[in-house]
């Protein structure tokens, strides 16, 4: 075992030398090349436990019926593809969640979302867009900013496949 | 040029006695077929048969061979040769039989050996022979543990690829990549990492968490991504030699897109700040951050040039994603993409000559490469959806993604990675175990 | 050169055609035949080459500008004598070097050039070659 490890470490060196020209050519070039060490082994990762974010379902629940009807998405608002302005229809549940917030002592996390049409990187910035015209629309409104955390996870975590359904923002109980 | 002279001359008189008892035919070749190089390459079967650590050295260079010819024929530019179509000829790995292998077609000639030494590492030696010169092109001699012999192999690749097209090769390199599983509605996003043709595979976190767009640094031992953990976006840094990682700094808003400078000590990247996001470096020495860019448009996926005197980068200030050039202090911004279409993820190449992108147009996406100057746009592969070239570090293959449209039956929308020459031919899907997406290539190591 | 017509090749000689064309009433060529054979020559080894034997290096950076001058000199019945040279080859590196290997390649791989008929009695004439490989049309 010690014999093995101290192998390891000394035979882990990977040397390379020059083989001379076995038959004579005048147009070889003289190449040379250093001993070249190979990297350790990457050991067997670790990774750190996330912290599961339970949701308050009973909260959330009522978040959603914030409009009243059953039928309604009361948490979800949409956008058009590219866009981040927040339109008549998202006007009107946004006011609601509004309304909802200010009578109930909660938190928020808006999360932006996008369709899979655009790239990863910028798709998180239009979702980091969108989250946050949901989140200036809800203060404007007179909620307060410190209770409504943003978060976007551009196109990464569709609800669907159609794309209109998947450019959302979406307002959770933290 | 002479012999016009001399037609001129007998023209005016001088006949025939002027025919010069010597001359050059000077032609010029200005055409050729660009092909495959046919190369064979032989086993390195030594003189014994011993075992080692890491099984018979017999079949180590049995091994070796295989992969070196596995190597040589996905860069799309050497043909290897059948080895039932060898003739045995004498002692091939010092002293080729040159007409033999002319005679099947070889130009280039691959030998070698693998031999147990007694100290219980494995030599392994090649020559590459130019077969119609009837000469040696190049030779090395190494040494290592047993177990090492695959990165051996993708070393003599390298050597051989460099001789015989004057560029450094790519073969013992590694790839990092989101390695993607489960229904599309929860996907499974775990940082991934191999060698460049897929062994040694090894995934470097357990999925619990959401991770994108890894790179690797200039030393391939550390690999910055976006990293969900606590449902918070922000950069980290992963130690692969350790598998520790660490957020890079502390700052309001969100970080992502990152990406290393060529000397190692910064890392580009966006923040995200109420909704706007610019770019900025951070000095990992200091942690500080440095803005480069303010503006309220969309400014991300940054990329240094391969001397890190300018930055290119995506942004949609313009009224639509495109991309744009400046300094590495964030000052001179150039819009260099006028083609059809929106533009993003722009990366320069490491050779300085091009800059690879992501194109998007009438419902398809492209990944194409133009001058840093924006001219010479040139198209390499197009689909249904594919984004975020990677290069080789020699500068001459793209790694990229490619999304498969969902079907009606709950399927498709598969995700796998790909490769593409810089010419635009020798496309080929590079293996991985689950789905893949987000390639990056490392540099070669040393 | 009515030596070389009783053979009755299966592919004509650049003489042969040469001769067809012009007849072979004239027994000592001119210098008109001279250039005219010259070209015809010229042409023999450029379709050759390019044709078959060339495959320039591509993918490299500038590799259109790459550009190598091989000489080699021929036996009276088209094979090489000695080895084909390119110019400053042992002062290359890299792409340029490799460049010269494609072009000494497609030399050898050509060899023998018994099958162009090259006219035995211009032989001065053809003896020694200078090719210039000019990737520059093709690559760019």
């Amino acid at each position: 075992m010690l014999k093995n490890k101290f192998y390891a470490k000394f035979l882990i060196m990977i040397g390379a030398v020059l083989i001379l020209s076995a038959c004579s050519n005048s147009g070889d070039e003289a190449m040379t090349e250093t001993p070249t060490p190979v990297e350790q082994t990457p050991e067997p990762v670790s990774t750190p436990e996330p912290m599961a974010a339970p949701v308050d379902m009973v909260s959330q629940e009522s978040l959603n019926s914030s409009m009243g009807g059953s039928m309604s998405e009361g948490d979800m608002v949409y956008f058009a593809y590219d866009r981040y302005d927040v339109d008549a229809s998202a006007r009107s549940v946004l006011g609601a969640q509004a309304n909802w917030m200010k009578a109930n002592n909660v938190n928020v996390i808006v999360e932006g979302h996008c369709d899979e049409r655009g790239t990863r990187e910028y798709n998180i910035a239009l979702g980091d867009r969108r989250a946050n015209a949901v989140k200036n629309y809800l203060v404007a409104m007179g909620v307060s900013a410190s209770r409504i955390r943003t978060v976007s996870y551009g196109k990464e975590r569709p609800q669907g496949t159609d794309n209109a359904q998947n450019r959302r923002g979406y307002t959770r109980v933290n | 040029m002479k012999l016009l002279k001399i037609l001129m001359l007998s023209l005016i008189g001088l006949i025939s006695a002027a025919l010069p008892a010597h001359a050059v035919i000077e032609i010029d070749i200005t055409k050729g077929n660009v092909q495959p190089l046919p190369i064979a390459l032989t086993s390195f079967v030594g003189s014994g048969d011993e075992m080692t650590s890491a099984g018979s050295v017999m079949e180590i260079g049995k091994q070796i061979a295989r992969v070196v010819t596995a190597d040589l024929e996905r860069s799309g530019l050497f043909s290897a040769i059948d080895p039932r179509a060898f003739i045995n000829s004498g002692n091939a790995a010092t002293a080729p039989q040159f007409a033999n292998w002319r005679a099947v077609g070889a130009q280039a000639l691959v030998t070698g050996t693998a031999v147990l030494e007694e100290d219980g590492r494995v030599r392994v030696e090649f020559r590459l022979w130019d077969v119609l010169g009837g000469s040696q092109m190049t030779g090395l001699r190494y040494f290592t543990a047993p177990q090492n012999w695959r990165r051996i192999a993708h070393l003599i690749s390298d050597a051989v690829y460099k001789r015989l097209t004057g560029e450094d090769g790519y073969f013992d390199t590694r790839i990092v990549y989101i390695s993607e599983s489960g229904p599309y509605l929860d996907r499974i996003k775990r940082l991934a990492i191999m060698d460049q043709d897929g062994y040694n595979h090894k995934f470097l976190t357990d999925g619990s968490y959401m991770v994108l767009n890894p790179r690797f640094s200039p030393t391939s031992q550390e690999i910055t991504y976006l990293s969900f953990y606590n449902d918070i976006p922000r950069v980290y840094l992963f130690d692969i030699e350790t598998g520790k990682s660490e957020m890079l700094g502390e700052f309001d808003g969100m970080t992502f897109a990152p990406r290393f400078s060529p000397d190692g000590k910064k890392v580009i990247m966006s923040k995200a700040e109420r909704g706007n996001s610019d770019i900025f470096v951070l000095e990992l020495s200091t942690r500080r951050l440095e803005r480069l860019t303010k503006h309220s448009a969309i400014d991300t996926s940054p990329s240094f040039s391969p001397f890190g005197r300018y930055v290119t980068f995506n942004s949609d200030r313009g009224g639509s994603q495109q991309i744009y050039v400046m300094d590495s202090d964030g000052s001179d911004i150039k819009r260099i993409s006028f083609g059809q279409g929106i533009y993003a993820t722009p990366v320069w190449s490491p050779r300085g000559d091009l800059i690879a992108f992501t194109k998007q147009t009438g419902g398809k996406f492209y990944i194409g490469v133009m001058r840093p100057d924006g001219t010479g746009e040139r198209i390499l592969t197009e689909s249904y959806f594919e984004e975020g070239p990677t290069w080789s570090p020699n500068g001459r293959v793209l790694m990229y993604y490619r999304k498969y449209p969902y079907d009606n039956q709950g399927g498709g929308g598969e995700t796998q990675l790909w490769s593409i020459d810089l010419t635009g031919y020798n496309e080929r899907q590079v293996i991985t175990p689950l789905d893949g997406s987000d390639p990056a290539w490392s540099p070669l190591m040393d | 050169m009515a030596a070389l017509l009783n053979k009755i090749p299966e592919k004509l000689s650049i003489t042969e055609r040469l001769a067809e064309r012009f007849g072979p009433k004239e027994q000592k060529a001119t210098s008109l035949d001279v250039q005219r054979q010259t070209m015809s020559i010229k042409a023999a080894f450029r379709l050759k080459i390019e044709g078959e034997c060339w495959n320039p290096p591509s993918g490299a950076l500038d590799a259109g500008k790459l550009i190598v001058v091989v000489n080699f000199n021929l036996s009276q019945d088209g094979r090489i004598i000695g080895q084909p040279r390119a110019d400053d080859y042992a002062r290359m590196s890299g792409p340029l070097k490799v460049a010269a290997d494609s072009a000494l390649r497609a030399v050898r791989m050509c060899a023998p050039y018994s099958d162009l008929k090259l006219p035995k009695d211009m032989y001065d004439q053809w003896k020694e070659i200078k090719l210039t490989f000019d990737p520059s049309d093709m690559l760019s």
